[in-house]
């Protein structure tokens, strides 16, 4: 079926609601899994879905469809009963402009094109990497790969359409010598699937690292200087302050408003944290977002001081902001709210020599296992490395660091002159019920002056 | 050749509460399936997840079996059971009402909190049949109402939660009891001393302790060197015991991943502090030359791997009202297991319980201590009473480390 096709066919503006749109996503994927060296899992699926949302009364009414023959009399039951309620309407659909955009780029250049074998193929010489290894107990390798078509039309005359591919590889391991295992991993992405084979020399190091912490001691507590690898700096960007710029949180909330006011000091001058969706090669693209805005690149933080918000037109319209395109949804099962999309801290000047020579007793970061951010946030860190008078000198084991956001965003020190960007499609982003939504943070790395250390 | 057709049908209703106010209604029908093929010990599996086209699924399925995905299992013949666990369902207006009714409470009672959240009614059916003669079935639903406050003075995104899951009629009182509790106490920072305390989860499901066990109670993990409990260590105290249950209507399903139906619906897993039952699915099982547990999931897409059912641990005579002074955990995030059983775990939302009742709210703070000390020396058990009096476990506890935050 020809969904734009179908798109201009639909009729959203004589419903008699305030506010109608639908959203249609063609998804077609791939999965392999390869279990201690045994094929165990390979599927390819496509699937599409249509979720469709009417405003009327100041209240949302939504409702999902699998079979797209049945979408105009869906939209026209779901009118019927939101038009019985009453109440009183915001008016953020002015804030809809009308265009028409169609981003449809990767048609011939997607991961569609290639076979499951090619794929199958790839992943086993990936997953003989560990098969030798004695100390390897447990190896799970994962290929992951999506294709996503996403349709959208409202009744404030949008029509649009966008397309994402992407491609993972995943080596999962536990390592033990007879002694503490230690389970790590290493993920590998690609815009496109043939970006995927030169990853051999990354995978390898990463397994030869992990065999350095078999024999790592706990650090012991306190609160040190640490430095942040571009991943931990993302991750730290994303929980610690990312969530708190969708500025759903502060609907109904005027003393948030107030704390949250533009311009405010909000940590030091060095730092700068953006969220732009129009960043085509990573896992957060989203060059036109989920109720047809198309995306900014917002600045969140420049110079310490906040400087943006993500926004719905919802909430553009409550805080009388304009909309920046971050309303997403985890897929055509769900609503948009505001999300992220690829997020990070902005680059300095240094390298990383200089931060680590300017460290006398502290740590470096360079890889987690999960991050969050409440009014305190936290990162799991997985490999972590002392530093001791300028050097980083052996491998330790950190069951948690944490820090009051505000204050450790104010004791960043410096920043590395080179930002890297992580995305993945194993894994993502969770807000509510609405979880792995495809995003990617990142950054460059990152001195902060102090942090707990447990 | 056997083949085995997986579907689940959800219709799920959700109310939506954003800024203390009714946002959304949104009513979703979800029909996911897959057909697996097993020939010759290899597998071939298709799936939708827009729908259950078992002719189009099984064409594709046979021809993925050139991917030759490995099986080395058999699965169960004549497996047949249909259950449904008995539940009240609810329309449209019905949960309206629900949010309603608790949301002009909330305002009235704490207007000096925002809420957010939602209040949802979701049934299932779920079938696994397959060529071999088994047939099961499983119907379920369940009334959900979450609740997220934050409070108006705070500058975070979220400052707690409440709420509980109902197959029957919601206690509107007791919600609001257990809300009120939460919410009045919620600005009476108490201060407290660092050092060993009495700790209270609302039940070890919602632990850190949980997926410490959902990993390392995996018998390939133990077979391969690769578990906690690997060196044969346990070193748990004789007061614990934990088990696997299958057959409660909160736990995922009375069969497993690979239609197994279990002749123990409560499997000992843990007894007085010795692991007996490491857990297996049928493939694992078979591999390692042990019986399996009835422990597999699987995604409708995906392939089978070990997950206990639903752990649960003995219950001891204890309840809140013992403890002279100890801390009730309400909110957790963030903290972790290393491979050697050493935790910390920040705790964001905590309160001071004196005697069974809240006196005031803690201050952030870390909890440490090993998992051989939480369940040998520290250990306190799950408690004979609950939160919600329809939750299906009681409270849990331990002695924890607590260092302030």
């Amino acid at each position: 079926m020809n969904v734009l096709s179908l798109l201009e066919k639909i009729d959203l503006s004589s419903i008699g609601c305030s506010f109608a749109d639908i959203r249609i996503e063609e998804r077609t994927f791939t999965s392999i899994t390869i279990e201690n060296h045994i094929v165990s899992n390979g599927i390819e699926e496509s699937n599409v879905s249509a979720f469709i949302r009417i405003y009327s009364g100041g209240r949302w009414f939504y409702t999902s469809a699998s079979d797209l023959s049945l979408i105009q009399e869906k939209i026209l039951s779901l009118a019927k009963t939101a038009k019985s309620f009453k109440g009183v309407e915001k008016r953020f659909f002015q804030l809809s402009k009308p265009h028409k955009s169609i981003l449809l780029k990767k048609e011939n250049k997607n991961s569609t094109v290639y076979s499951i074998k090619e794929k199958l193929e790839l992943l086993k010489h990936f997953d003989s990497l560990t098969a030798n290894l004695n100390l390897c107990k447990i190896s799970q390798t994962n290929y992951i790969d999506r294709y996503s078509k996403v349709y959208y039309a409202n009744s404030a005359g949008v029509k649009s359409a966008y397309d994402y591919t992407g491609a993972q590889i995943g080596l999962f391991y536990t390592l033990s010598g007879g002694g503490e295992p230690f389970a790590d991993n290493c993920k590998i992405y690609s815009s496109d699937f043939s970006g995927l084979n030169s990853s051999e020399d990354l995978l390898k190091s990463s397994i030869d690292e992990s065999i350095d912490f078999l024999n790592a001691k706990n650090a012991d507590p306190g609160v040190y200087p640490l430095i942040l690898s571009p991943m931990t700096t993302g991750v730290f960007a994303h929980e610690s302050f990312g969530h708190k710029s969708e500025a759903d949180f502060m609907l109904g909330d005027e003393n948030m408003k107030k704390e949250w006011e533009i311009g405010k000091k909000v940590g030091s001058k060095v730092l700068s944290i953006i969220d732009d969706g129009n960043i085509e090669d990573a896992s957060g693209y989203c060059p036109i977002d989920d109720e047809g805005t198309r995306a900014n690149k917002t600045y969140l933080i420049k110079n310490g001081l906040l400087s943006g918000r993500l926004h719905s037109l919802q909430t553009a319209e409550e805080l009388l902001e304009e909309p920046t395109g971050n309303a997403r949804a985890l897929n055509a099962e769900y609503e948009p709210i505001v999300r992220m999309t690829n997020t990070y801290i902005d680059k300095g000047d240094k390298t990383f020599s200089d931060l680590v020579s300017s460290v006398k007793d502290g740590f470096y970061i360079k890889t987690l296992k999960h991050g969050s951010g409440l009014s305190t946030f936290t990162i799991a860190p997985l490999r972590s490395y002392r530093i001791k008078n300028g050097k980083i000198v052996e491998p330790v084991k950190i069951n948690v660091i944490t820090g009051t956001v505000f204050e450790t965003l104010g004791d960043i020190e410096a920043l590395s002159d080179t930002v890297v960007l992580h995305s993945s499609l194993l894994g993502g982003c969770g807000k509510m019920e609405q979880y792995p939504l495809r995003v990617s943070f990142g950054g460059p790395d990152m001195l902060v002056s102090k942090m707990n250390v447990s | 050749m056997v083949k085995e057709y997986y579907s689940i049908k959800s219709e799920q209703k959700s109310i939506n509460i954003s800024a203390s106010q009714i946002d959304s209604l949104r009513n979703k029908d979800v029909q996911r399936g897959s057909v697996r093929i097993f020939n010759n010990g290899k597998i071939g599996i298709s799936a939708s997840a827009s729908g259950a086209d078992f002719a189009k699924l099984e064409a594709s399925a046979i021809e993925n079996l050139k991917l030759e995905t490995v099986s080395g299992y058999d699965l169960p013949e004549n497996s047949v059971l249909e259950r449904e666990f008995e539940h009240k369902s609810y329309d449209d207006s019905e949960l309206i009402g629900i949010a309603d009714r608790v949301l002009n409470k909330l305002r009235y009672d704490h207007p000096e909190f925002v809420f957010s959240g939602n209040v949802s009614f979701e049934s299932y059916e779920k079938s696994l049949k397959n060529s071999a003669g088994t047939d099961l079935k499983l119907r379920n639903g369940y009334l959900d109402v979450s609740i997220i406050f934050k409070s108006k003075k705070s500058a975070g995104i979220m400052d707690g939660y409440f709420g509980n899951l109902y197959q029957g009629d919601m206690d509107f009182d007791e919600f609001c009891s257990v809300a009120d509790d939460i919410l009045s106490n919620y600005d009476n920072e108490l201060d407290i001393e660092e050092g060993k305390i009495d700790v209270v989860f609302q039940g070890f499901q919602g632990t850190i302790m949980y997926p410490f066990f959902y990993k390392h109670l995996n018998g390939e993990l133990i077979e391969k060197g690769a578990s906690y409990f690997s060196s044969g260590r346990s070193g748990f105290c004789e007061n614990f015991s934990l088990y696997d249950v299958n057959d409660m209507s909160l736990s995922p399903s009375p069969f497993d991943a690979d239609g197994l139906i279990r002749k123990d619906p409560k499997l000992s897993v843990i007894d007085r502090g010795r692991l007996v039952a490491p857990l297996f699915d049928i493939r694992k099982a078979v591999k390692y030359g042990k019986k399996p547990t009835g422990t597999s999931v699987r995604s409708y897409n995906g392939a089978t791997h070990i997950a206990p059912n639903f752990l649960m641990t003995n219950t001891t005579d204890i309840k809140l009202k013992d403890f002279e002074k100890a801390l009730l955990v309400i909110m957790t995030s963030g903290g972790d297991f290393q491979d050697d059983g050493s935790l910390s775990m920040p705790v964001q939302l905590a309160y001071i319980v004196e005697n069974g009742k809240i006196k005031g709210k803690a201050p952030q703070l870390i909890l440490h201590n090993t998992i051989e000390n939480i369940f040998g020396l520290d250990y306190i058990g799950t408690l004979n009473d609950r939160m919600y009096e329809n939750d299906k476990f009681g409270y849990f506890a331990s002695k924890m480390i607590l260092k302030k935050g």
